[in-house]
């Protein structure tokens, strides 16, 4: 019954979705409204269909119906139901579905909001919405069904996974016990950071759908923007805090005493997390001076196509990764889809730029200008795109040339990127304190005087103290002139209200209530200083060392020491075993606690996974990994990772930022609303 | 970001040429991987340089029964199985049985950290060129082949193995005869 309802429900989706790109641009089109409600309405009946699909398919998997191949592939008796739940985004089939309920359900949720106040884009962003939500569910439906079952036909050995009874002598096979979830997927970070990434990527989905709804309808104003600007901050956080939480579970769980790897799937995130990063900067520069219209467009359609992309590379098995999924029959429609979409939507933002119509209102007035600093960025987070995309498709590519494929690891990312990196923190440290439209040089260096004395007294004082490594002083130079200026903003806007008789705390609530993109975008770049600070520290002062001891002997790492006191084994609830190990943990030569390194065995092959055992100071993470055992000889690798936590805090630093800068403005939006309403044609008066 | 000047028709067509020529080289890359895992029939030969110097040939090792291990340096999963595929080796070294470790788009320096920190000691090289990678067809690291004695693929392994895996298939391979 539940396989039935998942397989009806995702039909009549599939269905719903599709009627809803064709009502919907037959609609636009020829101007007929009653079609586009018709697209409108469908499109919203989506989401609950998905909802019951996803449903069906938890409770199929809780339940045990180890009939359908795909609960038989991720649960298993003895699972806790915890992992039975998360096991929907386990594998391919449910985890498209997932995809595609949560594109239903932002799409349904953009709608209801904008559906009267962006009256002209609609048609067209219904349209485009639908179109990619119908490509998700015919991977799903013809594809990845989550729903096929076993079926044992009359002769047969071995039972065959299909949706439809396959013969109507076939009778439905019933394992009695299922596969189980890959264990590295059985950490909490691993259960957050998927969905977590999912929604990123398909936040994408709407700016591009506006996007597209603009270049298609000719409403070529900044409405799209405005429309779209929370959309864009709501799906940069989720990448954000996918990329963070991803790092987390690979610090945890893969063992590597790293957190980074430039793997490609990683990387696969990381690219539109840049390009989105770039475009939440230049459409402050559209919104206030009508630049870079073409531009801009541009960016969330190079975005969503890297979704695209890498949702491609990491489905289709086409990189090699330490975290792909199996290669599947997907790689081929994705990639179709991705080539419609680049020649399509290209084509159709070309066609419009060379009609004109994509011209800037402005033009660049100062090179010295906070218009000139934003272009900057975006070149130097296009730069880095540009090298990470490089990296990761090179040994694809290289090979196709030339029959030899080059691969890139750490080290060119560290002679490419990181000097990027350190390009846009000096970035963040100048352009909040350049002026719009045109300054001197001399009123810049006016400005800057006080967060560029502190960095110096700062980077000064960390070499007093035994920073002497020239890559890691300049680092931390760099990364403190961005947080020091952004402090100083705050300073500054600050005292000029408290000069007004306002209490410091009133002040700062009203700094933020009255702009707050630019505060809340400051508070991100303070978050991301933080992360800086430790991804640096980390890097540059991590330690390591293994040996080999018995029981008693003792490792010493930096002021940190650890004494391997006994271990044992034990057999966790779902039946892996584990071989735990009791180490002491010194610091200074004092004890400060017990840590239980251990190492897991899953399933009847035994699948090894190292589960460090970490000792958590602000100051560094002592890092103790169980890497092998014989008798009661225990090989333990030891890691030493100085201020490796500012990387996890600021990360919460950075969600709180973007929650502060994207929180709705009701005053604000509503006068910008009646701005609009007084001048309809404002695409003609904003002209200069 | 031109578009502070007028218009530039020229760079138009450079920003739909590009994506497209990278769609293009995918579905290539894709139609070429998408052969089948290679997985019985005759072992491909092949000749690697060794790390320590030397050559391993397989042709060379008719008779014996061949573990081929294919890793990274980069690759979390072969962290994991490497002191598995030790102990393999302190196991059955002294018998009919060879074993090589083939690198994978890897690089000198990483490869040989890697090698000396889990103190691995039997034969291993880099497959410069994915040559062999090719040849096998293989998804992805690591992966395990194991040859019989007849220089046959016997059994492939995807994802990361251990030893109560691997010591009951290569014990059975070693009891099986040689044929002439």
């Amino acid at each position: 019954m539940l396989a039935e309802l998942g397989i009806v429900t995702t039909g009549l989706a599939l269905i719903g979705a599709a009627l809803a790109a064709l009502f919907g641009a037959y609609g636009a089109l020829n101007r007929a409204d009653r079609w586009i409600l018709s697209a409108r309405n469908s499109l919203l009946l989506t989401m609950p269909l998905l909802s019951l699909a996803c449903l069906s398919l938890v409770t199929a998997q809780l339940t045990g119906r180890f009939e359908m191949q795909y609960v038989w592939s991720v649960t298993q008796i003895n699972e806790p139901i915890f992992f039975k739940i998360t096991a929907l985004w386990g594998a391919q089939p449910g985890s498209l579905l997932f995809w595609s309920w949560m594109l239903s359900a932002f799409v349904a949720i953009a709608i209801l909001i904008n559906w009267r106040s962006e009256r002209r884009l609609m048609p067209w962003m219904v349209t485009f919405s639908a179109a990619v939500l119908t490509f998700f569910m015919i991977l799903v439906v013809l594809y990845e069904n989550p729903f096929a079952r076993f079926w044992i036909l009359p002769g047969a050995s071995q039972p065959v996974a299909s949706v439809f009874q396959p013969a109507p002598e076939a009778s439905l096979f019933f394992p009695r016990d299922g596969q189980g979830l890959n264990p590295l997927l059985r950490h909490f970070g691993m259960v957050f950071h998927p969905p977590m990434l999912y929604g990123g990527y398909v936040g994408m989905t709407i700016p591009f759908a506006f996007a597209m709804a603009a270049l298609a309808s000719g409403q070529l104003n900044t409405n799209w923007i405005r429309a779209t600007r929370r959309w864009t901050l709501i799906a940069w956080l989720f990448l954000s805090a996918g990329l963070i939480l991803g790092g987390r579970w690979a610090y945890d769980v893969l063992g590597w005493g790293g957190y980074w790897g430039w793997d490609p799937v990683e990387n696969a995130a990381l690219l539109p997390w840049l390009t989105g990063t770039a475009f939440l900067h230049s459409i402050m520069i559209q919104e206030r001076r009508g630049m870079l219209k073409a531009w801009n467009m541009f960016l969330i359609i190079l975005t969503f196509l890297l979704v695209i992309l890498g949702t491609f590379s990491t489905r289709s098995g086409i990189v090699a990764s330490v975290h792909s999924f199996a290669r599947s029959e997907i790689g081929m429609p994705m990639l179709i889809f991705l080539g419609i979409c680049a020649v399509g939507c290209l084509g159709l933002w070309a066609w419009r730029w060379s009609r004109g119509e994509l011209a800037s209102d402005h033009r660049l007035e100062g090179l010295l200008s906070r218009e000139s600093m934003f272009i900057l960025n975006n070149w130097l987070f296009i730069g880095v795109t540009v090298m990470v995309l490089w990296g990761t498709y090179a040994p694809l590519f290289t090979e196709l040339l030339s029959g030899q494929a080059i691969t890139l690891g750490a080290e060119y990312y560290n002679a490419v990127v990181v000097p990027l990196f350190g390009a846009i923190y000096v970035l963040m440290g100048i352009a909040p304190l350049v002026a719009w439209k045109r300054t001197s040089l001399s009123a810049l260096g006016k400005a800057i005087r006080v967060p560029l004395a502190l960095t110096v007294g700062t980077v000064l004082i960390l070499v007093a103290l035994g920073t002497h490594e020239p890559g890691a002083f300049l680092s931390y130079g760099m990364i403190c002139l961005a947080g020091y200026t952004a402090l100083w903003e705050y300073y500054r806007g600050v005292k000029a209200r408290m000069a007004r008789g306002e209490s410091i705390l009133v002040a700062l609530n009203r700094l933020f209530a009255r702009n707050r993109s630019r505060y809340g975008g400051y508070f991100i770049h303070l978050a991301v200083v933080v992360i800086g600070i430790g991804i640096v520290a980390s890097t540059v002062y991590q330690q390591e060392t293994q040996q080999t001891l018995s029981v008693g002997q003792a490792i010493s790492l930096g002021n940190m020491s650890m004494r391997y006191d006994d271990a044992f084994e034990a057999v966790a609830d779902d039946g892996r075993t584990m071989v735990i190990a009791n180490v002491s943990v010194f610091r200074n030569g004092q004890y400060v606690g017990t840590i239980r390194p251990r190492k897991d065995f899953f399933g009847e092959r035994g699948t090894p996974m190292s589960i460090a055992g970490q000792y958590t100071t602000l100051e560094s993470d002592f890092y103790v990994l169980l890497i092998n055992h014989q008798g009661d000889r225990i090989t333990f690798k030891v890691y030493l990772n100085p201020l490796v936590n500012l990387v996890w805090w600021g990360g919460v630093l950075l969600i709180i930022g973007t929650f502060l800068a994207a929180y709705p403005d009701p005053q604000r939006e509503l006068a910008e609303k009646v701005a609009e309403a007084r001048a309809p044609s404002s695409l003609q008066i904003a002209g200069d | 970001m031109s578009d502070s000047r007028p218009r530039r028709p020229l760079i138009v067509p450079f920003f739909i040429a590009v994506p497209v020529l990278i769609v293009i080289g995918l579905g290539i890359a894709l139609l070429q991987g998408n052969q089948g895992q290679l997985s019985s029939g005759a072992a491909p030969t092949f000749r690697l340089k060794l790390y320590d110097g030397g050559t391993f040939d397989l042709s060379e090792q008719r008779g014996k029964v061949v573990l081929i291990n294919f890793w990274a340096s980069w690759c979390g999963p072969c962290r994991s199985e490497a002191a598995e595929l030790n102990a393999i080796w302190d196991t059955f070294r002294g018998q009919d049985f060879a074993m090589i470790g083939v690198g994978y788009l890897d690089n000198e320096r990483d490869a040989r950290a890697f090698l000396a920190e889990f103190g691995v000691e039997y034969p291993t090289g880099h497959d410069d060129g994915s040559q062999i990678a090719r040849a096998y067809r293989i998804r992805g690291v690591p992966e395990t082949f194991i040859i019989n004695r007849r220089g046959e693929i016997a059994h492939v392994i995807i994802a990361p193995t251990t030893v109560s895996v691997l010591r009951p298939l290569i014990e059975a391979l070693l009891a099986q005869e040689v044929q002439p």
